[in-house]
């Protein structure tokens, strides 16, 4: 386990180089940072002087080459726009990001952990049916609708959490319940589905003709073997909440990472999407690591 | 064991997550104080009224600070900052006329060189004297460095010569008759040489020093920054004890906020919000007018199908600019057929306003692409529009495309992202027809009109090419005569808008809503001033 651990990580180091390089290659195939820096009458003159001051007129195998040289020394350049360490924007954007995330995950894992074992355990009762439409419906309502409806309804009509902006608990609810919706409507589908699986294996039968309650064979034997597919798609999550929560981050003005992210890709602002996308693939990387670590721990007999 | 393992992480991980949230944030400048971007909880809007609780402003804007550094930014929010932190030698009234703020005497010696003097009661923040050497260290630095994005506006200043700590001549390499303009601009406040000197400009740009009426107490990026009052400022204090604002992208969010008291004026609200506005009882829409003018830069390059003068004037009558402003901006514009805005130095008044700012004529449209070659019409042009760019930029780029199909062009529409219109503005690589709305910092039209008189500058974009234009221009760049340079640039404008390298649309409005708490009058430079924003009562 500890080698494969080792090797694990050290797959990490290889994978992250290539993605700089996709993205660096990406960012500067399409466009020109200068083109939203300077004013719409500067000069090819002007706009040649300020690329070269920016290092901009290097080719990019030496722009990469510093940037890698740099980066191995924890130097991730500094943003064009912000004119402050790209790294440091980044590194100031992640709790916001932690926190949404990790609170929606949670959210989810409480609502959709039930929802899906009920889902399971009343087949086809009008109960499971409507679990599946309210799923269905989650994943089928944009998640910018869902934001503006949640503000107009809970904040704006009955004022009971603020609009919008990142503070106290408070503020954190409604994206929380925007992002943990898509998320919850994703997972329920497939607790219900695995226990469904599970609950037709022998051993279940056994457990229950030894009289066991209902309640214990669900919980202690169904469940825990459901489990493993769950971690899967909740891995999978992770990335997502951390680097894509765009939407939700703009309605609700939460000054995450995906925000940040993609201001700086409209603004060709190269060094921070670099190191935002660095820190979403790190992430990434850190929950598939911890996903493998969950599965050994939830079923003894996945071994690497 | 491996149960309670299981237990701990995903205890570690509830723990960790609500402990990122719950924890200290992370500031770009030094945090002290409330927790000002909390939103809108119930009540949390300020009370200006109140005697005994602080005073705070919340500002809610589309578009957060883009960097701290006074001088590498040529953008609106982060200029409107540092006008409260900061002193510029001179600057704009609410007319745009420009008054002395620092400066007590100034003179022109010759062409180009002004002597100014400056109080002796300015002082930084930190304490430090306002002194000569800090004008000199702004001005060249602004002047010399070439990495700075306006560096193109002052790079016609050669140097700043220091007389004593308040007095000072400004050389110039031309005649400027646009200097105290663009002393007035950003990029113009003034900062502490000595203090720079000290701790160096990366660390400054991280808490710039100012000499303003207000100073920054924090900058969160994309959440918040605060300005509190300067208790050492020179002039009267602000009236406000706090200024908060507050970036908030989404529109319909800002508009939610301000409904629920989060913020006390919101910027940039679209047409379709202002209903709910205007219906609640504790808030209103102002709108001013600005110096941004949506126009169609048309290429007029040989070979091109625009290149004929009567094709270029027939896609100004085919559009209808004042059903444009009516219909789509709902107001929130002004048919016109100049670069240049209203109310900024050398503008054209007979160009602007719906009578003569709109030609809309469809059926003479029609005959003139008969004489151009296309009698049943079938006239190709490409026409490229951003989205998100400005105020219902897509939404007008559709309706002006169906106007020129309507009288016999062939329209290839292509509505691309901002950030791809500026690639295809900035590369030069736009069709026959692209649409932007282009504003004016220095409120002189000797900049805006630099597409007609500069060729070089147009070179590749709409290769206009007129010989008077660009001697009347180069005239009036240098002109010290301001009435007879006032006159040079009108009469630039009206060949212009014959020759049409640009079809001007609208000059378009500033939109705000604003609490009935709060009495607020917008400027056409978008700028707040603190003292002119009271409380209603």
């Amino acid at each position: 386990m500890v080698k494969y651990l080792v090797r694990r990580i050290l797959q990490i180091i290889p994978v992250l180089i290539i993605i700089s390089l996709i993205v660096f290659l990406l960012v500067n195939v399409t466009g020109d940072p200068t083109s939203t820096m300077l004013p719409p009458t500067a000069s090819d003159e002007e706009r040649d002087m300020l690329r070269e001051a920016l290092g901009l007129n290097e080719p990019l195998t030496t722009q990469y080459r510093i940037f890698i040289s740099n980066a191995l020394h924890g130097d991730f350049g500094t943003s064009y726009r912000y004119r402050l360490p790209a790294a440091e924007l980044a590194v100031q954007r992640i709790p916001a990001s932690v926190q949404l995330a990790g609170v929606s995950l949670l959210f989810s894992i409480l609502i959709a952990i039930p929802l899906g074992i009920l889902g399971a355990q009343f087949k086809n009762s009008p109960f499971d049916l409507i679990i599946s439409g309210i799923s269905a419906l989650g994943r089928a309502m944009p998640g910018f609708w869902v934001a503006i409806m949640l503000i107009l309804l809970l904040a704006v009509r009955h004022p009971v959490f603020p609009v919008s902006g990142r503070g106290t608990i408070m503020n954190l609810v409604l994206p929380a319940i925007t992002l943990s919706f898509g998320t919850a409507s994703t997972i329920i589908p497939l607790i219900r589905s695995s226990m469904l699986d599970i609950m037709h294996q022998d051993y279940i039968r056994t457990a229950h003709s030894k009289g066991l309650k209902e309640r214990v064979v669900i919980c202690k034997h169904a469940f825990k073997n459901a489990l493993v597919p769950v971690v899967t798609i909740v891995a999978l999550q992770i990335p997502g909440l951390i680097g894509g929560a765009l939407i939700t981050e703009t309605v609700f003005a939460w000054p995450g990472l995906g925000q940040l992210l993609v201001q700086s890709i409209t603004n060709r602002d190269m060094c921070v999407v670099q190191v935002c996308i660095f820190f979403i693939a790190l992430i990434t990387l850190v929950a598939n690591l911890i996903a493998d670590i969950v599965y050994c721990l939830i079923d003894p007999r996945i071994k690497y | 064991m491996k149960k309670r393992m299981l237990a701990w992480i995903l205890a570690s991980l509830t723990i960790l997550s609500l402990l990122a949230g719950c924890g200290g944030k992370d500031t770009s400048t030094p945090s002290n104080g409330s927790d000002p971007a909390s939103g809108s909880t119930p009540n949390a809007a300020s009370d200006p009224s109140g005697s005994e609780e602080p005073k705070v402003l919340k500002i809610g804007i589309s578009a957060d600070l883009m960097t701290l550094d006074p001088q590498a930014h040529a953008h609106n929010s982060t200029d409107n900052m540092f006008q409260m932190i900061g002193v510029r030698l001179f600057r704009r009234a609410n007319d745009m006329s420009l008054v002395p703020t620092i400066v007590t005497e100034y003179e022109i010696v010759d062409d180009t060189t002004w002597k100014m003097t400056i109080r002796d009661d300015v002082v930084f923040s930190n304490g430090d004297p306002l002194t000569a050497a800090d004008v000199k260290f702004t001005l060249e630095r602004e002047a010399t460095d070439a990495s700075l994005v306006e560096n193109n506006f002052w790079k016609g200043i050669k140097d700043v010569e220091v007389i004593d700590d308040h007095n000072f001549y400004i050389h110039t390499f031309d005649a400027k008759p646009d200097l105290l303009s663009l002393l007035a601009k950003s990029g113009g406040d003034i900062m502490p040489s000595k203090y720079i000197e000290e701790v160096g400009m990366d660390e400054y740009i991280k808490d710039p020093i100012m000499a303003g009426q207000y100073k920054l107490k924090e900058w969160i990026p994309n959440d918040h920054f605060t300005l509190i009052r300067n208790d050492l400022y020179y002039g009267d204090a602000g009236i406000w004890d706090e200024i908060v604002f507050r970036p908030i992208p989404e529109s319909s969010t800002r508009v939610s906020e301000l409904l629920t008291g989060g913020v006390d004026i919101i910027d940039n609200v679209p047409p379709n919000e202002w209903e709910r506005i205007n219906t609640s009882e504790n808030d209103h829409m102002v709108t001013g007018d600005t110096s941004r003018i949506l126009l169609l830069n048309i290429r007029c390059t040989e070979g091109s199908v625009t290149a004929d003068p009567k094709v270029r004037e027939a896609i100004e009558l085919a559009i209808d600019k004042e059903q444009i402003c009516d219909e789509l901006l709902q107001g929130a514009g002004t048919p016109t057929r100049t670069r240049v805005g209203s109310g900024v130095t050398g503008f054209n008044w007979d160009l602007f306003g719906p009578e003569k700012g709109n030609l809309y004529n469809p059926e003479r449209a029609k005959e003139l692409l008969a004489e151009a070659g296309y009698p049943n019409g079938g006239c190709p042009v490409t026409y490229t529009a951003g989205r998100g760019r400005s105020l219902m930029d897509s939404e007008i780029a559709q309706m002006c495309a169906a106007m020129l199909t309507a009288v016999g062009f062939d329209v290839n529409l292509q509505i691309v992202d901002g950030s791809v219109l500026s690639d295809i503005w900035s590369s030069k690589t736009n069709e026959e027809i692209i649409q932007i709305a282009l504003s004016d910092s220095q409120y002189d039209a000797a900049y805006p009109l630099i597409h007609y008189g500069d060729f070089n500058r147009v070179a590749g974009l709409t290769d206009y090419d007129n010989k008077e234009c660009q001697a009347l221009y180069e005239s009036a760049l240098v002109n010290m005569d301001l009435e007879e340079r006032a006159k040079q640039m009108e009469e630039i404008q009206a060949i212009a808008a014959e020759d049409r390298p640009h079809v001007c649309i609208a000059q378009q409005k500033a939109l705000f809503g604003v609490s009935n708490k709060i009495q607020f009058s917008p400027r056409m430079d978008d700028f707040y001033i603190p003292n002119e924003i009271t409380p209603a009562d």
